[in-house]
């Protein structure tokens, strides 16, 4: 917990014991575009994560007058992208592990001197759960948040406006075997050096597709892991196709150019169309067999060889978190992986709602902090009354532009092998929290009448545990031969019934 | 153009009432087609609890129909791979009362429903505390009544139209009925469907559920179903015997039997076969407003922890919601309507669905097939409002 501002907020409501007898109308749906009344002299905003497009956005609206309550899961700000090794291992060197040191020590001077002028409260270890449109009728939202690592108790801040910036997570295509212990994402191994400066293991394999694994797979041999293989689903040529947009984002390819020399230093061997068919071990994994992969994505039989390894670090991409969002009734795009819909102003079409960063589309951390920018401009401009001047961001809005399509080719060229689903057996357990097979979920649809996602779970419970499909929706589906569509969860994680039972005070 | 389709009944809805309803026409004999716009129990059926109460219905009509449903529920469940894949578990349900003027009232309540054929056993505080270990302490009392059973709905329908498939049904998911075929006298000759053309058949049954007065209106019929939402709270899963029955307060009863738009709500709590305690169920009249509201379900949470205490800690892993097809007088419609000949209604019923589908299903059957229903339908005729309105 930082020691941050949290008590001297009005705008802060502590949870009160309430009794009996409480009724309050159902919340309106949201399509009332009437403006958001001020209360108060200072306009407060609401900033829900605290990566890079969250600061971004606090940083900017609170240079410009805005009162600015910014919530993050993490004990620090950061997010996944600035992941700070945890204060008691108090490491000496943290920015060994990142390459964007300079502009992280950037925003986290700024971030200081606005928490120490008082006008950004930084509310870490707040788990936001729901954001309430209309909270309490009075024109305000109410951002709902468990505190701390235990997540027992809920605290509620009011705001006029919120931003979600509430990032990504990765995503995984079942395989036989991936569910052992050892077998971790990407993303979880890039936080464990990140975070906990600990090598996840000593042999290991980094598989899947993406423009994360090469970073991963660089990380892990710095740190001293033997990487005995870097596995990439898709071939570098299928990108050089897009080569008017590498042309303008030469960081990108110098940044690609920097972990390809890492990788060749520490002899790290690279394999490219090729798919890790199945992870083998009885308690740990022990190996993996990986395979080739032909022009149309399908395993070439008889390319298979196994590789030794004690962990392997597999990754298919990111996701967006988009639950808040979609409770609140924003917009969500789900005809492919789902994210927020959000205008040139990064607003949602829910009034007094904005979204930045990879919530509304993967692109990385630079066009996070572009989008964070143009929101905390809007936010500031609209907050108070006034039209923005998209003037005013046109050197963000340019980044933006640029990445964006960046990251749209990167989309196309990092795709999974287009017939995962083939190497899927009906023993892998494809929904791990509730153990559902494959063979369970191709019985819903092709004996019980399922056609969509919802219906798979309802007749097999794959999705319905602790992580509600965040981790196997995506799998799921293409098992089940349908799209994932959107993900109707109220809740943005499990919250205690006591929790929702007691009356928020104030 | 496809082929001429022709079968002998059309059912228009693959929910739980027309699931049974496909089983109980195929198993007649009767070349038996099932349409659905969507998947299998994707409409009310996918958003319920699976309820089959006696409980909470008094002495009548609805109660009537309930009876018959609880044997023939326990008929299917015996079948083979039936009870255990639909998780069916004949838990039983206990009602209770917080004073002694609502123990009261709860007593005569139940001495009526004994008297109509449901078992129902008064039960004191002391044997409550046996019955519900976790029951908060200080309640009057209870009635118990171990007729009330449970399935897992959705696993429910999927099962039931399988096994109509196994007795010569077919279904078409996917398929939206967008027409009512009818001759120039009204009677029905079939269906226009949306991607497999026409189907010829002379029977169609309106098992649409909350949607079923737009199947009617495609036959120009009016049938007042209108949606009735609720929210269900999805525990994560609990140790066996944490909760034992359906557990709810005596007002429950009381909000079924509302007619107010308004929000009613009275905690429902019941364990799962699969381990999570589901807490409906309130009611309101507000449309097909799908919008979550967190102030009804932080009033569902207030409800059921009050009851149970040990709740409080116990997460909420997901919500949902979904609409009942209510009807004015709280009763189904259930077989032919004289308006247009050939077509059957069974829907409308509200929250019941689940239970009283298979007796809906088999009174379709037996109407359809010129037998005797085994109960009088007259209560349940879909035209009954127009006559009130005139």
């Amino acid at each position: 917990m930082t020691d941050s501002a949290e008590g001297r907020a009005g705008d802060v409501v502590r949870r009160l014991r309430a009794g009996g007898g409480w009724s309050r109308p159902a919340a309106k749906p949201p399509t009332d575009t009437a403006p958001r009344p001020h209360r108060g002299a200072v306009a407060s905003l609401a900033v829900v994560g605290a990566g890079p497009a969250g600061l971004a956005a606090a940083l900017t609206a609170a240079d410009q007058g805005v009162r600015v309550l910014l919530l993050d899961s993490d004990a620090q700000a950061g997010g996944q992208f600035y992941r700070q090794p945890a204060a008691p291992l108090r490491a000496r060197r943290p920015q060994a592990l990142h390459h964007a040191w300079g502009t992280w020590t950037k925003l986290r001077d700024r971030l200081a001197a606005h928490v120490e002028a008082g006008r950004i409260s930084h509310l870490a270890d707040r788990h936001v759960w729901f954001v309430e449109w209309e909270f309490g009728g009075g024109g305000l939202f109410g951002v709902h948040a468990l505190l701390g690592p235990a997540q027992t108790g809920s605290e509620t801040v009011t705001a006029d406006a919120v931003l979600l910036a509430t990032g990504g997570y990765e995503k995984v295509l079942p395989f036989p075997g991936w569910n052992l212990p050892g077998v971790l994402t990407a993303g979880g191994a890039q936080a464990m050096l990140k975070g906990g400066l600990v090598l996840p293991g000593r042999t290991a394999v980094v598989a899947g597709t993406g423009p994360l694994l090469m970073p991963v797979a660089a990380g892990l041999a710095a740190a001293g892991a033997d990487v005995a293989a870097y596995v990439e689903s898709t071939h570098p040529a299928d990108f050089v196709r897009h080569a008017a947009t590498l042309a303008a984002n030469p960081a990108k390819v110098a940044e690609a150019a920097r972990y390809a020399a890492q990788l060749l230093r520490h002899k790290v061997p690279v394999t490219v169309r090729h798919t890790v068919v199945a992870a083998h071990g009885t308690d740990h994994v022990e190996a993996v067999t990986v395979a080739a992969l032909d022009t149309h994505g399908r395993v070439r039989p008889g390319t298979e060889r196994r590789i030794a390894c004690d962990t392997l670090a597999v990754g298919h991409g990111m996701l967006a978190h988009t639950d808040l969002a979609e409770s609140l009734g924003c917009a969500i795009d789900a005809d492919g992986d789902a994210f927020v819909v959000t205008d040139a102003e990064q607003r949602t079409d829910v009034d007094g709602v904005w979204a930045a960063g990879e919530a509304t589309g993967i692109g990385g951390a630079v066009l996070a902090l572009a989008e964070g920018e143009i929101a905390g401009r809007s936010i500031a401009a609209r907050l108070a009354g006034v039209e923005p001047r998209p003037a005013d961001w046109a050197s963000a809005a340019r980044t933006r532009t640029r990445l964006r399509k960046f990251f749209a080719a990167v989309d196309v060229a990092y795709a999974p092998p287009a017939h995962w689903v083939e190497q899927v057996t009906d023993d892998t357990v494809v929904c791990r929290c509730e153990e559902v097979t494959a063979a369970e979920v191709r019985e819903a649809v092709g004996e019980l009448g399922a056609t969509d996602l919802r219906t798979v779970k309802l007749l097999t419970r794959a999705g319905m545990g602790w992580c509600q499909g965040r981790v196997c929706a995506a799998g799921v589906a293409g098992v089940a031969g349908c799209s994932v569509g959107l993900a109707k969860r109220p809740f943005a994680r499990p919250v205690p019934l006591g929790v929702l039972a007691e009356e928020p005070g104030g | 153009m496809s082929k001429r389709l022709t079968c002998d009944v059309v059912v228009i809805g693959a929910g739980m009432v027309g699931a049974a309803c496909a089983l109980y026409l195929a198993r007649a004999g009767l070349a038996t087609l099932v349409l659905d716009r969507g998947p299998v129990a994707g409409g009310t059926t996918g958003a319920g609890e699976g309820n089959l109460l006696v409980s909470d219905k008094e002495p009548g009509p609805e109660l009537d129909l309930a009876l018959l449903s609880t044997r023939l529920w326990y008929d299917l469940a015996a079948e083979p791979g039936m009870g255990g894949s639909v998780e069916f578990e004949a838990k039983g349900g206990i009602v209770v009362a917080s004073d002694a003027a609502g123990m009261a009232a709860l007593t005569a309540f139940a001495a009526g429903q004994r008297a109509a054929g449901v078992e129902a056993e008064v039960v004191d505080a002391g044997r409550l505390a046996e019955l519900e270990p976790h029951l908060t302490p200080g309640l009057a009392g209870g009635v118990r009544y171990p007729q009330d059973c449970q399935v897992m709905p959705s696993l429910a329908a999927a099962q039931v139209v399988r096994a109509a498939r196994r007795a010569g049904a077919e279904l078409r998911t996917g398929t939206a009925v967008t027409d009512i075929l009818c001759a120039p006298d009204g009677s029905v000759r079939g269906v226009r469907t949306a991607g497999h053309g026409d189907i010829h058949a002379p029977a169609v049954v309106n098992a649409a559920g909350t949607w079923g007065a737009e199947v009617a209106a495609l036959a120009g019929v009016t049938l007042p179903v209108l949606p009735r939402r609720g929210f269900v709270l999805v525990t994560e899963p609990l140790p066996p015997g944490t909760v034992r029955h359906k557990v709810y307060a005596a007002d429950y009863v009381a909000d079924v039997a509302s007619g107010d738009a308004g929000l009613q709500s009275s905690a429902v709590v019941e364990s799962t076969a699969a381990g999570p305690v589901l807490i409906g169920a309130s009611r309101e009249r507000v449309g097909f407003d799908r919008t979550f509201s967190l102030p009804v379900v932080r009033r569902l949470a207030a409800q059921a922890t009050a009851l149970f205490p040990m709740l409080a800690g116990v997460h909420a892993m997901r919500g949902y919601l979904g609409f009942r097809p209510y009807m004015p007088d709280h009763l189904p419609a259930v077989g032919a309507d004289p308006r247009a000949p050939g077509l059957y209604h069974a829907c409308g019923h509200e929250g019941a669905g689940i239970g009283l589908a298979v007796g809906t299903g088999h009174l379709i059957a037996q109407s359809l097939t010129g037998r005797r229903p085994e109960l009088d339908l007259a209560p349940f005729r879909p035209d009954r409002f127009e006559e009130d309105g005139q």
